[in-house]
């Protein structure tokens, strides 16, 4: 039994964001005398919470905050100073945004509960598990979502995939080589979508979205929208002829718009399921009621132009999510003039460009406009002599994101070499604050590219703007202390990650935490790093952070693992937001009471 | 009647299948004289699948793989190029055109290069004329 009065907590800061309840609920318990905020003590001068604690006849100290990890050495000092075991002291980490009412707070408070009455966390949140039902949901069919479903599938067990847009493959699908190896992305990616298309234990949902989810770890129902194709998937042959007479043109979302498609479209050559859309936002017949000269010309009748959309109800017992980002939005940062000037480019559009398979079939070349006034690449227009690449646009700065989006520096380098390969005698440079160039042989790949002749260059860049026509860009040189003002032909900007747009909207309904960002939050970024608060819910790929090809594709598969785990144990553990404060409450009598 | 030659292709299932692939989807023209073997990797490419395919009446052999260093077993398209140089000493020897084998590195964002490559190998093959290696070796059957 523990000694009355003989407790202090130490709250990090002051509680806030609907965790106010925890400093009043932590001061009521008869062991606790003292709840203190570190706020209040000088972390250099130990003594500041030594004669505190000997005043107060404190015994042993709970520290409880974001990060508590951070006061560690300074509390234990401060006992040990005090004349105290010095290792009287617990951490308990309480972080996280709360998004609807009560559900972490509960959490928040059965862990200072254990604190303070000398149980572990574990032990008293320990439940026997849920019956899981076997089969899995996978939302967000990128490389992360991918690779989950097949690693799931492939253990036999039966998956659902979901996917927003039309096709799966997501972001890789447009890139064009990958770093650091220099491997065609869709060497590797295209394989792997075939083999989801084909995979018996497989299901896939493209063009449709997750509404809501219900229930409980091992037993969730799904509502799923799934807006109607208007093309039906089993008799549409692929034959094109509805594309080739389809008056609608805009802009390619595959081809991050350096391209025009049609109202009825397949996203790119190797999409799949590789069966027309007809996207209803577009299409004039849907919009206004007049055309249809689709449904008219198909040889097969598969166009239905007045199908509706619908929604399903699907059971599952485990959730992925692998719902991935989208790019910062360039416009943002007036001073580089992107949107103002043809020749800004974002990255993701020149990694269309420089696909063998994108625009221009793989040459670089300047921005023209078409007929109406859109920026498009032309194969056989002139190619630019000098390019410039600026890092950590919309990353890394106060203004916008601060946080570094990991992939930036690498895929400006690749962009860098691909630029030589194919433009021998181009003058490329790059800007950049630091380079990030920290997995496996990404450094290695630095130094190459640093001896094929291309200028990099430490600085912020100012400004990017026209001048007698062409562009000029101005910027710091940090190492050889001065400014640079130079003429370019053409500027990438490398635009960093950001939480996809219905990432907030999807927390919402799956009820799971995100961090400050909007990214999902992982349960423990050391040895939980795919579980969420919810049981039976894991987020895998950039959802969770900014990450590159490899770590998604690990991430993917330790998500994979977690379901299967559940799957072959038939039961998956209930999440830290399923656990009640009273269910815990009891049992850490319990164990109290079989101790003594 | 114009000489249409019949021209085996080794693609590897990584890049050079899903390159041809796109070609197809992409609805890329290219002749049609070329008839796709699929082989999980251009290292797989056994010289006596060539020697065999010209025997049974070929006119042209094309053996397509991963570009150099995205090979997906590492260093297959190595071997199947020392094995390439091989066979064009051995086929010179054999009294066979060593033109009539081609090997190529096609990714799998390369359709148009692939439909390109077809097209060419077409042309080359049709100026080679038809290769009689079947017909002579009735002689022995």
């Amino acid at each position: 039994m523990v000694k009355q009065n003989s407790r202090a907590v130490i709250f990090q800061e002051r509680m806030n964001s609907g965790l106010e309840k925890l400093e009043q609920f932590a001061g009521e318990f008869p062991e606790v005398k003292e709840v203190w905020f570190a706020t209040d003590f000088s972390m250099k001068d130990k003594k500041s919470l030594s004669t505190r604690i000997k005043e107060n006849g404190v015994e042993k100290i709970i520290v409880a905050g974001r990060s508590p990890g951070e006061l560690k050495s300074f509390v234990s000092a401060s006992l040990a100073d005090a004349g105290k075991n010095p290792e009287d002291l617990t951490l308990v980490s309480v972080n996280g945004t709360i998004l609807s009412d009560g559900d972490l707070l509960s959490v928040f408070k059965a862990k200072i509960l254990c604190a303070v009455k000398d149980v572990h966390f574990e032990l008293a949140s320990d439940s026997p598990g849920n019956e899981v039902n076997k089969k899995t949901l996978v939302i967000g069919a990128g490389i992360a979502g991918i690779q989950a479903s097949l690693e799931i599938a492939n253990a036999g067990i039966d998956v659902t995939l979901i996917e927003k847009t039309g096709t799966i493959g997501g972001h890789m699908a447009m890139f064009d080589k990958t770093f650091p190896t220099l491997d065609c992305a869709a060497c590797i990616l295209t394989p792997k979508m075939v083999e989801v298309g084909q995979h018996q234990n497989i299901e896939l949902l493209t063009y449709s979205e997750v509404l809501d989810v219900s229930g409980e770890a091992g037993d969730y129902t799904v509502k799923v929208f799934k807006k109607t194709r208007r093309v039906d998937l089993a008799t549409c042959i692929g034959c094109g002829d509805c594309t080739e007479k389809c008056p609608v043109n805009v802009p390619s979302e595959f081809d991050a718009g350096t391209t025009m498609r049609k109202a009825i479209y397949i996203p790119f050559p190797q999409a799949v399921p590789n069966k027309y859309i007809l996207d209803g936002d577009n299409c004039t017949y849907v919009q206004k009621g007049k055309c249809g000269v689709c449904a008219k010309v198909c040889p097969v009748e598969c166009i239905y132009l007045d199908d509706k959309d619908e929604t399903i109800e699907i059971k599952v017992g485990n959730i992925v999510v692998a719902t991935g980002f989208k790019t910062f939005d360039a416009e943002k940062v007036e001073r580089f003039g992107y949107g103002k000037y043809p020749n800004v480019l974002t990255s993701l559009e020149f990694e269309r460009l420089l696909n063998a398979a994108g625009p221009t079939g793989g040459s670089i070349v300047f921005r023209s406009k078409d007929k109406k006034g859109n920026g498009i690449f032309e194969a056989n227009s002139d190619s630019p002599e000098r390019i410039a690449l600026i890092h950590c646009v919309g990353s890394r700065d106060e203004n916008y994101n601060t946080h570094c989006s990991r992939v930036c520096c690498m895929y400006s380098l690749k962009m860098a070499h691909l630029v030589k390969e194919k433009l021998p005698d181009a003058d490329v440079s790059e800007y950049y604050i630091d380079m990030r160039s920290f997995g496996k042989g990404y450094e290695e790949f630095y130094e190459r590219i640093k001896k094929e002749g291309i200028d990099i260059i430490r600085g912020r860049t100012a400004k990017v703007e026209e001048k007698n026509g062409n562009l000029v860009l101005r910027s710091e040189d940090i190492e050889g202390m001065k400014l640079i003002e130079k003429e370019v032909d053409m500027v990438v900007l490398s635009v960093g990650l950001e939480p996809g747009e219905d990432s907030q909207k999807l927390a919402k309904s799956l009820n799971i935490l995100t961090d400050d960002i909007g990214w999902f939050a992982e349960l423990n970024s050391t040895n939980q790093t795919v579980n969420t608060v919810r049981g039976g819910i894991f987020v895998a790929g950039v959802c969770q952070g900014p990450k590159d090809i490899p770590d998604s594709v690990a991430q993917g598969s330790a998500a994979a693992a977690r379901v299967i785990q559940s799957v072959i144990n038939s039961k998956v553990k209930k999440g830290l937001s399923d656990l009640s404060y009273n269910d815990i409450e009891t049992k850490v009598n319990e164990l109290i009471s079989t101790e003594e | 009647m114009e000489f249409e030659p019949k021209i085996v292709s080794f693609l590897c299932n990584w890049c050079s299948y899903t390159g041809a692939d796109l070609a197809g989807t992409s609805r890329m023209k290219y002749a049609s004289n070329i008839r796709v073997v699929r082989v999980m990797c251009s290292g797989r490419v056994d010289p006596t699948f060539v020697l065999k395919s010209f025997r049974e009446g070929a006119d042209g052999v094309l053996i397509c793989g991963c570009h150099p260093g995205d090979c997906h077993y590492h260093e297959g398209n190595y071997k199947c190029l020392r094995r390439y140089h091989f066979l064009k000493k051995y086929m010179a020897q054999m009294g066979l055109n060593p033109d009539r084998l081609k090997l190529a590195w096609i990714s799998a964002s390369e359709g148009k290069e692939f439909a390109q490559l077809a097209d060419e190998m077409a042309e080359t093959i049709k100026s080679l004329g038809p290769c009689k290696v079947k017909e002579e070796m009735e002689i022995f059957d």
